[in-house]
């Protein structure tokens, strides 16, 4: 009897285990996996910020009070990824490609370009993925700003493009607070 | 004819083999805890080790801190007795415990891979269940900070950091209680709702 609970026991926990870690492997849906990207060299900025659940939850319940728009928006997001890589000759023409692929497979996956701007040398695409009608279930920003910078973000959740730059504010994430002025400024 | 029977041993003689090894496991204790102050926690050693083997060269180590538990437990109660302005108070009671090291390269190797780091830490605090939540790369300058997979309550955060600039490497970690921040905040932007609807400063 004893052997018998302890291999019962024994069992659950593996499959626990195991489900934990399927959990774990399967993206989210409105995630957007971009790839590894690896710092420029000596010369050049890379910025990578990674913000899961528990810590958007925790700005939530700081600026609650202070800002309850915010915090509501904030309660919405399961995950915030932006990715800065700043171009140089070496890695210019594989981030456009890469870029260009980003784009296509999000298209081919259903996500919906909502914005598309091409101005000043600054290519800024942003897609929506939608559950039926009323659900977002996640947006993607992909950016080439001139010959300077490469962007990629991926927010998962229910936001609006024009959230952006509140989200960018509110989370302390300058490139998400440009791409969020950029859109406005694209709109008017 | 009987053997001789053997008295037990007095009860003096027992005390005299527990008292001199009670000391000797005092003093080991005492050792250890004031050599903890001087080693860093598991995952903040894997942070520094995994950064000087993929970077490569030779580091010395300026200095390593380790204030745990306990002594922040000593600091709050004393601090207790003593008035201070609420955001000392809060600050003091946020902190858990909290850990430094400064290392310093004195000799780099011929090639050296900075973009080739990130991945080699975050490989090594992976294994750790840690994950990073900031990576940036400038220059020479190299920031990267880490915070435990799992989910966190805000009375149980934890945060790794490594900051490594031209020769000069740090990394730190801390973990706190961060509701006594919260309650601070709160108050403070209830206060200055209260101000701005007065319309001038609150003079108690």
């Amino acid at each position: 009897m004893k052997r018998t609970m302890l291999v019962v026991a024994f069992g659950m926990a593996m499959l626990a285990a195991v489900a934990v870690s399927a959990r774990a492997e399967n993206p989210l849906p409105g995630q957007v996996d971009f790839g590894t990207f690896s710092p420029p060299g000596s010369k050049g900025e890379y910025v990578e910020i990674n913000v899961p659940a528990n810590l958007i939850a925790l700005v939530a319940r700081f600026v609650e009070k202070q800002d309850p728009e915010a915090a509501q928006l904030l309660n919405r997001l399961q995950l915030v990824h932006v990715s800065v890589i700043g171009l140089n000759d070496e890695n210019r023409a594989d981030l456009e490609k890469r870029a260009q692929k980003v784009r296509k497979d999000l298209e081919g996956k259903g996500w919906e370009r909502i914005v598309k701007v091409l101005k000043q040398e600054q290519d800024v695409g942003i897609y929506l993925k939608t559950h039926g009608k009323d659900t977002v279930q996640g947006l993607a920003v992909v950016v080439l700003d001139g010959k300077q910078q490469a962007i990629f973000v991926n927010i998962v959740g229910d936001i609006k493009p024009e959230q952006l730059a509140l989200l960018g504010d509110r989370l302390h994430i300058e490139p998400l607070k440009k791409i969020g002025q950029m859109t406005e400024k694209a709109e008017q | 004819m009987n053997p001789p029977e053997q008295s037990p041993p007095a009860r003096w003689v027992r005390a005299g083999y527990l008292v001199p090894l009670g000391l000797v496991l005092a003093a080991g204790y005492c050792v250890h805890g004031v050599a903890g102050y001087f080693r860093l926690s598991s995952e903040t050693a894997t942070l520094r080790q995994s950064l000087m083997d993929s970077a490569g060269g030779t580091w010395d180590k300026t200095i390593a801190v380790n204030i745990g538990g306990l002594t922040m437990g000593l600091v709050r109660l004393g601090a207790r007795l003593f008035p201070l302005d609420p955001e000392p108070r809060a600050a003091l009671e946020t902190v858990r415990g909290a850990e430094v090291g400064v290392y310093k390269l004195q000799s780099a190797p011929l090639c050296m891979d900075r973009a080739s780091v990130f991945a080699t830490v975050d490989k090594a605090m992976a294994g750790r269940g840690w994950q990073r939540v900031v990576g940036v790369c400038k220059d020479q300058e190299l920031v990267g900070v880490y915070i435990p997979r799992k989910p966190m309550a805000p009375r149980r955060m934890r945060a790794c950091l490594m900051v490594w600039h031209d020769c000069d490497l740090v990394v730190a970690s801390a973990r706190g209680n961060l509701e006594p921040l919260m309650a601070l905040a709160a108050e403070r932007l209830d206060l200055s709702r209260v101000q701005r609807r007065l319309g001038g400063p609150w003079s108690p």
